[in-house]
């Protein structure tokens, strides 16, 4: 499901000393199917933007298009519940809001919560449970007798019980060791690859960036300062400097070994794009030629 | 003389069915940076625990600058010892900067001359001193961190605990921290243990402890570690990049450095390598 930005501008307690803008003016589509990084300062807006996607915040100018709905600071609090369950958001820290006895009941309170039968939504759970890699005998577990990673992949079933069309998800792998990390990335490109599923991640990690993304929106003060693929975004190296983002560590190397003889174009952006343009401008092994 | 000595230390839980540390024995040298590293569950944060006697051992010893750890020593011990902890936001109890950094010593009963003079220095040292009348709960992540190590200098540790202090910090908020703790270090010789799966924090240490199933299953430097390559997975930290590409480069046949390069080193060892082409 697409969802697309017409000019938002959006203002935390409007009308108090205390009004502060967020959002300026952003137009941007998240398109269907795709996986669409979103990245920026602490402060940029990342966090007020991804809470448009399903309505927590309504714009106080200009609209937001959700699917067939247009959500603008007019739009009646009722009826927003359906886009809640088509567009799951996974919070930062997300097992914070773990609560239940036992982490199936944790992963079917959602699906409860739109009307679903007790019994529709165990299965509903089960299957998400499926989805995220957690085994059957942690089912019957509590949620707080788990390791920090399992945790994670509850609280990430828990919204994917809901059979959402678009996933979004807010620093999802921070906090996590590396093989926690490497398992959500792996979980999140599988949702997009084999259920089309809309994919919006919010990161700091710029080789998860390059490596998974389709579409990269790039926040600084609460506007939208550039939008493209992720070749485009990371081609500047300093427009990226003083936007205080880093590139992809593949990028960084190039630049490092360019300014000693070495040539890439265009720009790697992944260690196996890197290598694929550096193995060639190396000797062999053994010393043989590599032509 | 080591100013940590550990010696056959064993806990665990109530619930579950086997030790989360078993039989650990190691020893800190004053003034080293060691590193614990060890995967989710590993083990890490009860042996931290553990230190600082928040756990109490089942079996075995732990001496800190000299003094063995008992209920009756554990509030003297603490005295030594600084721990900054994962969650930034799980640390604040002042209303300002200043205040959070006076804190540890109120409960001290420090006299308000030394506390308002040590609550500078402290946030002088750790780059805060500007912010000291802003409210915490503000910060970006890595200030709040600065801030608690700021609250934890001013009592002046000896040993200074990191429990995963990096993980939840942007890349940003972590250089900047990881930097603000090496120049402390260097000037007031402190010994760090720090508990994390960071690679960059594990390559400041002079040596790495790694931790699995509760038990030390190696000791090695930064540098030695580091060779095992994909293998550090599974040791809960990542393959630095120049391991990673190292391994690609190799698996296309190209002539690569026979031990374990740093960004820098391998960057250098690379184009000199081109020239021989």
């Amino acid at each position: 499901m697409e969802i697309s930005f017409d000019k938002v501008g959006f203002w935390y307690q409007p009308g108090t000393p205390f009004a502060f803008q967020a959002l300026k003016d952003v137009s941007l589509t998240i398109p269907s199917g795709q996986f669409t990084a979103v990245i920026g300062h602490t402060g940029s807006g990342k966090s007020t933007l991804i809470q448009h996607l399903n309505a927590l915040l309504k714009p106080t100018t200009g609209r937001v298009l959700i699917g067939d709905r247009t959500i603008d600071a007019k739009t009646s609090n009722k009826h927003l519940k359906p886009l809640r369950k088509t567009v799951g958001i996974v919070f930062q820290f997300p097992e914070n809001q773990l609560f239940e006895e036992t982490v199936l009941k944790d992963i079917a309170f959602g699906p409860q919560n739109f009307g679903v039968t007790s019994q529709a939504a165990t299965e509903m759970a089960q299957q998400a449970a499926k989805q995220v890699g957690l085994a059957d005998e942690l089912l019957t577990r509590s949620p707080f007798e788990l390791s920090g990673g399992q945790m994670r992949r509850v609280a990430i079933a828990g919204v994917l019980a809901l059979r959402p069309d678009v996933l979004v998800l807010d620093e999802p792998t921070a906090g996590l060791d590396p093989r926690g990390r490497r398992d959500v990335m792996t979980l999140v490109t599988k949702l997009q690859r084999e259920q089309q599923m809309t994919i919006v991640l919010i990161t700091h990690q710029m080789d998860d960036v390059a490596r998974y993304a389709q579409n990269v929106v790039v926040m600084a003060k609460g506007a939208v300062v550039k939008q493209g693929t992720p070749q485009t975004v990371f081609s500047d190296a300093n427009w990226l400097a003083d936007h205080q983002l880093a590139l992809p560590s593949a990028a960084e190397f190039a630049a490092q070994l360019s300014q000693h003889g070495f040539h890439f174009d265009p720009l790697p952006l992944t260690e196996e794009a890197l290598v694929a343009q550096l193995a060639p401008q190396l000797p062999l092994k053994g010393g043989q030629h590599n032509e | 003389m080591a100013i940590i000595s550990v010696s056959n230390l064993t806990y665990q839980y109530a619930q579950s069915e086997a030790p989360a540390v078993n039989d650990v024995t190691f020893d800190v040298e004053a003034g080293d940076w060691v590193a614990i590293v060890g995967h989710n569950g590993s083990g890490k944060s009860t042996l931290a625990k553990l230190l600082i006697g928040i756990l109490a051992a089942d079996s075995g010893t732990i001496d800190i600058a000299g003094t063995r750890l008992t209920e009756a020593s554990v509030w003297d011990v603490r005295e030594t010892i600084g721990m900054v902890f994962q969650n930034p936001d799980n640390q604040f109890v002042g209303a300002t900067v200043a205040d959070d950094v006076a804190f540890g010593m109120e409960n001290r009963h420090v006299s308000r001359d030394v506390m308002i003079r040590r609550v500078k220095e402290a946030l002088l040292q750790v780059g805060m001193w500007e912010f000291r009348d802003r409210e915490p709960a503000r910060l970006s992540g890595g200030q709040k961190q600065r801030v608690a190590l700021a609250g934890v200098m001013a009592v002046a540790p000896k040993i200074l605990i990191l429990d995963e202090a990096t993980s939840m910090l942007d890349p940003e908020g972590r250089s900047d921290i990881l930097n603000t703790i090496k120049t402390l270090k260097q000037k007031l010789n402190l010994t760090v243990l720090s508990i994390t799966h960071d690679i960059d924090e594990a390559a400041q240490a002079d040596r790495i402890l790694v931790i699995d199933d509760g038990r030390f299953i190696e000791e090695a430097t930064p540098q030695a570690l580091f060779e095992h390559g994909s293998d550090l997975i599974a040791m809960g930290l990542d393959v630095p990049f120049s391991a990673k590409l190292t391994e690609l480069l190799a698996q296309r046949g190209v002539a690569v450095p026979a031990h374990y390069l740093d960004e820098g080193s391998l960057a250098d060892w690379l184009w000199k390598s081109r020239l021989t082409k």
